[in-house]
């Protein structure tokens, strides 16, 4: 376009060809400057922007001289228009320009020479043009430009740059530190191990593929990739890489930018902060501590996770102070709620002790501490503060009371007492034990007026002194005997123990002691001496030792008993030495029986044994133990008892026993023979007996009425003889067969067989038999009841001396026996008399005076006793009259034994 | 019938024997009386057909060689005298004596006591019952 409107032909032509008119219309309306100066510099043509760009007055500078027009003209430019009018065509594309105003425009301009039709230079041809605005804002530009370069050198953060190539390109202060190395003409496959890149483990070596920059070349948007560069000998940098492609306009492919921003330092405030979280966590846990926020404003409560443990509550969960209330043990909530909203107005800082109930329901003990954040206004907006679980505190401080209260307790009932006594200052304290024991009060005056020292028996007082200075001495615990003098005067012993509590500079500083008072025991030490002589005394005299052995090592332990049982004189743990003097049957039956100790089977060992004494004599043993079972150990412990004489004595009472079933044998064997006797003898002499009184009674009928006087007399005193040979022998085996089981025996009705046995004796005249009161019921053979009424009232009326008498008869009773009386009016029985009556063919009158065989009281008695009871004549202060008692059982009473003898 | 009947008085009493024959004389009873001394003499007796049937065996009881028991356990073994017809006489009162005798199938046991009036009585008692009894007569 200049080419044309330069051309001089062409201007001409147009000048010529579209009508003179048009071109100063055009020159006018020309958006740059123009203007035409003659070879004389004076103005030929000037458009109106010239005017307008330069300042220039209104009236026309044409026909003007350039250098009037421009009064500050200089030799820059006079040198550029005088080359320009030598003929040479200049331009410049930024000049900078101080207007008259003193204002800088920068212009460009172009210095074209026009010429005359042959050639010279006739004028110059100026354009111009302000690019002022231009320049400004490249010059703004270019200085962006530099602080893009020095932000880019400073940031911390590594950027880089590759074009479409894979040709490395901005590669900043940053990238450079994080590598050491600059951009190197390598491509994108040898990035990776040239810069020494890794996974985010810092271990793995990173694809090539994986590089951000390399993918963001390759089209991809990476964000926040991480990665670590780790070169030879530098600590590695961890690092998060944002990388995207680069698109010119037009979406060309201009390559790919990477921003790499070290998080090292990140990482390692994190890795710190972590582990001052988790000590914080782990100190709340350790501590039953936590801590908490109330924002008022908000009432968001927040709670850490100590506080969240103690409180018992479950996950992350937002509460707001009246939800955190509910945490608050129900007889507690409201103190605290209004606690916390007092504090928040109206205190800075607050220790506030409260009990939780967890959402599980168990209860714990909080001590609360807080403080209250106030905005400028003074308002509390906030309370900060901590939780301490505090129930073990209080569990131990309960316990602690408890303990401090067993253990005043337990120094009263074990008469013991502690006290200290501070050697600096002198002064004791002393437990309530200690004031019990030493019958004072724990008044601290009293206290402070009397020592321990004063109550100790003067005898003692020397010797316990020395004892406790001479640990003062050494340093070590003292322990002593003595005697105290309680306040009351009783003297009581007691056991010291004590020692010195140093201070940090290794003197002593305090004196403590516990006294234990020993009076009841050194009594019992008494007593236990007294105990263990008498025992000592007793084994010794009971020819007993007491042992403990262990079966397996056959290990025998004793005293000194064990030896003098078998006449040694030196004492011996091996047990065998001792088995050794048992007889074999003997050591076989101890072994078997530790055998089965051993085994399990018995807990004791219990035999008697015979054995020889050293001086070869024979002695019985009994040896008695138990077993002792421990973890893994088996011992038995118990005595042996020398039983010689009870093993003699007792084989002798076995053979006395033998010996006298042998008499009961043969006794029942003549009993036996006797009763045979009795009944053969009766049958046998009664034969000829009866032969005799035939005789007798056929010489009467015979002899008819010629027998009279003295043969008359004889043999009627004949046939009497026999009469009472004949009761004799029938009383004798009535006798032989009393007692002897007739019939079973059965409760009977005593009353009934009474009055039956009466109605058949057959009264004398003027004798009266009574019965007086009850009878009881007995347990006999009926038959053997009769006999013995029978013979006991016919015997009261068969000797009674009168003519007439009374028998009377009465009877009591207990539980077993029955007892009756038979009394009777006659003569009486002179006492001499009263046990031999029950003899056999006992008579107190001659038989020719009173008929009687004396058999009948003996067959009474042999019958009452034979069934269980006993008789007696019972001793009377008057002279006439017999009093029969005889007992008679109620019940059977015989046992199975002797129903078998 | 009846008249014709034999008595056996087994005993070794002789004061006994002749008690019985003044009894039965008494009685006036003519039956034939034979007496033996003890049970084998009184079972030869028998045995050697000395005794025409029929009879009735007054027996003791304690007799020397054999007793009343042993000669009444040899008759009733015998099938040619186990129906003879035994009177016990004896002395003896004893329980067991009286019920062993029954077990033997005796007619009677009779005790002598008061010798003269029992043996009267005794004497009066076998004449009824020889006289009103029917007694095996068969060979």
């Amino acid at each position: 376009m200049s080419k044309s409107f330069l051309d001089t032909k062409d201007l001409t032509a147009a000048f010529s060809d579209a009508g003179r008119s048009l071109l100063p219309l055009l020159i006018e309306h020309l958006p740059i400057a123009v203007a035409l100066v003659d070879n004389d510099m004076r103005y030929l043509v000037a458009n109106p922007r010239w005017y307008q760009d330069y300042g220039l007055p209104d009236e026309s500078i044409i026909g003007r001289s350039h250098f009037d027009v421009f009064e500050d003209y200089s030799d820059y430019w006079r040198n550029i228009h005088g080359r320009c009018l030598a003929g040479e065509t200049l331009r410049k594309d930024e000049e900078r320009y101080v207007m008259a105003d003193g204002r800088v425009i920068w212009v460009q301009w172009d210095l074209i020479p026009w010429r005359q039709q042959d050639g010279s230079v006739a004028g110059i041809m100026m354009f111009t043009r302000i690019i002022t605005e231009q320049v400004e804002a490249r010059q703004a530009l270019e200085k962006q430009r530099g602080l893009i370069d020095i932000v880019l050198e400073t940031i911390d953060d590594g950027i880089v740059t590759c074009n479409a190539d894979g040709k490395l390109g901005l590669f900043n202060r940053a990238t450079r530190e994080f590598h050491g190395l600059g951009p190197e003409a390598v491509g994108p496959d040898d990035w990776a191990e040239l810069y020494s890149l890794f996974q985010a483990d810092g271990q793995t070596p990173m694809a090539p593929d994986d590089v951000p920059l390399a993918r963001a070349a390759r089209g991809e948007i990476v964000k926040d990739a991480e990665m670590v560069i780790a070169p030879l000998g530098k600590p590695p940098r961890f690092l998060l890489a944002d990388a995207r492609p680069l698109q010119g306009p037009d979406g060309s492919n201009l390559g790919a930018v990477a921003v790499m921003h070290d998080q090292s330092d990140l990482r390692r405030r994190e890795a710190a902060l972590r582990l001052e979280a988790t000590r914080l966590r782990n100190a709340e846990r350790v501590g039953r501590t936590g801590s908490w926020e109330w924002d008022a404003k908000t009432d968001k409560v927040h709670w850490s996770e100590g506080a969240k443990r103690i409180l018992g509550l479950p996950a992350e969960k937002g509460m707001d102070f009246d939800q955190t209330l509910l945490l608050v043990h129900p007889d507690d909530r409201q103190g605290v709620g209004d606690f916390l909203r007092d504090a928040l107005e109206n205190k800075d800082s607050y220790v506030h002790e409260w009990r939780g109930m967890r959402p599980d329901g168990t209860v714990h003990d909080v001590r609360s501490r807080g403080e209250v954040v106030r905005n400028e206004a003074g308002q509390g907006v906030m309370i900060i503060g901590t939780l301490l679980d505090i129930t073990e505190f209080n569990e131990i401080g309960r316990s602690l009371a408890v303990k401090a209260e067993q253990l005043s307790r337990a120094e009263l009932i074990g008469r013991s007492g502690t006290w200290e006594r501070d050697l600096s200052s002198g002064l004791s304290s002393w437990s309530e034990g200690m004031a019990a024991l030493l019958g004072v009060s724990l008044d601290p005056t009293e206290m402070a007026r009397v020592q321990p020292g004063d109550f100790l028996h003067p005898d003692d007082r020397d010797a316990t002194v020395s004892i406790i200075s001479e640990a003062s001495e050494t340093g070590n615990n003292f322990e002593a005997d003595c005697r105290i003098i309680r306040s009351d005067g009783e003297v009581r012993y007691v056991q010291l123990r004590g020692g010195f509590i140093l201070d940090t500079a290794g003197k002593p500083a305090k004196l403590a002691g516990a006294m234990h008072d020993v009076t009841a025991l050194k009594q019992h030490e008494t007593a236990l001496q007294a105990l263990t002589e008498r025992y000592q005394l007793a084994s010794e005299v009971s020819k007993t030792a007491t042992w403990e052995l262990w079966p397996e090592e056959r290990r025998i332990l004793s005293d000194e008993n064990l030896p003098r049982l078998f006449g040694a004189t030196v004492a011996s743990d091996e047990f065998d030495n001792w088995l050794g003097r048992v007889d074999p049957e003997g050591q076989q039956a101890v072994d078997q029986q530790l055998e089965d100790v051993v085994t399990g089977k018995v807990d004791t060992l219990d035999l008697t044994v015979s054995a020889r004494r050293v001086d070869g004599s024979k002695i019985w043993l009994a040896p008695f133990g138990r077993a002792m079972r421990g973890e893994d150990s088996l011992r038995i412990v118990g005595t042996v008892r020398d039983v010689t004489q009870e093993v003699v004595a007792q084989k002798q009472l076995e053979r006395q026993q033998r010996e006298l079933a042998e008499y009961a044998a043969e006794l029942q064997r003549s009993n036996a023979d006797l009763e045979q006797f009795a009944y053969v003898s009766s049958h046998d002499l009664r034969a000829p007996l009866r032969g005799i009184d035939s005789l007798a009674s056929w010489i009467e009928e015979d002899l008819g009425d010629t027998l009279h006087g003295e043969p008359a007399k004889n043999l009627a005193l004949l046939r009497s003889r026999v009469k009472r040979l004949e009761d004799l022998l029938d009383a004798l085996l009535q006798y032989s067969r009393a007692g002897r089981k007739l019939n079973e025996a059965t409760v009977v009705d005593t009353d009934a067989i009474l009055h039956e046995t009466i109605d058949l004796l057959g009264l004398k005249k003027g004798f009266v038999v009574e019965v007086n009161g009850p009878i009881p019921a007995v347990h006999a053979d009926p038959v053997a009841l009769r006999i013995v009424f029978t013979n006991l009232i016919g015997n009261a009326i068969k000797h009674h001396d009168g003519e007439s008498g009374l028998v009377s008869i009465s009877a009591t009773d207990d539980d077993h026996m029955a007892t009756f009386r038979i009394v009777d009016d006659g003569p009486g029985i002179p006492a001499v008399f009263h046990s031999r009556v029950f003899e056999m063919f006992r008579t107190l009158k001659p038989r020719d005076e009173l008929e009687a065989s004396g058999m009948g009281l003996a067959i009474v008695k042999k019958t009452v006793e034979r069934n269980g009871g006993s008789i007696v004549i019972e001793e009377l202060s008057q002279p006439r009259g017999t009093v029969f008692v005889f007992t008679w059982p109620k019940h059977e009473t015989r046992s199975k034994q002797e129903e078998i003898q | 019938m009846g008249a014709n009947v034999t008595f056996l008085a087994v005993d070794d009493d002789e004061i006994d024997l002749m008690a019985l024959k003044r009894a039965f004389r008494a009685a006036d009873m003519a039956n034939p009386l034979i007496s033996a001394g003890d049970g084998q003499e009184a079972l030869e007796l028998l045995r050697a057909g000395k005794v025409d049937k029929p009879f009735i065996v007054l027996l003791d009881i304690n007799m020397p060689r054999m007793n009343g028991f042993e000669f009444l356990d040899e008759i009733r073994a015998d099938p040619e005298l186990l129906r003879s017809v035994v009177f016990i006489l004896t002395t003896s009162r004893s329980e067991r004596d009286v019920i062993r005798a029954y077990d033997h199938h005796v007619a009677g046991y009779i005790v002598k006591s008061n010798a003269t009036q029992t043996t009267k009585d005794l004497a009066t008692m076998l004449d009824s019952y020889r006289r009103l009894v029917e007694l095996p007569t068969e060979r």
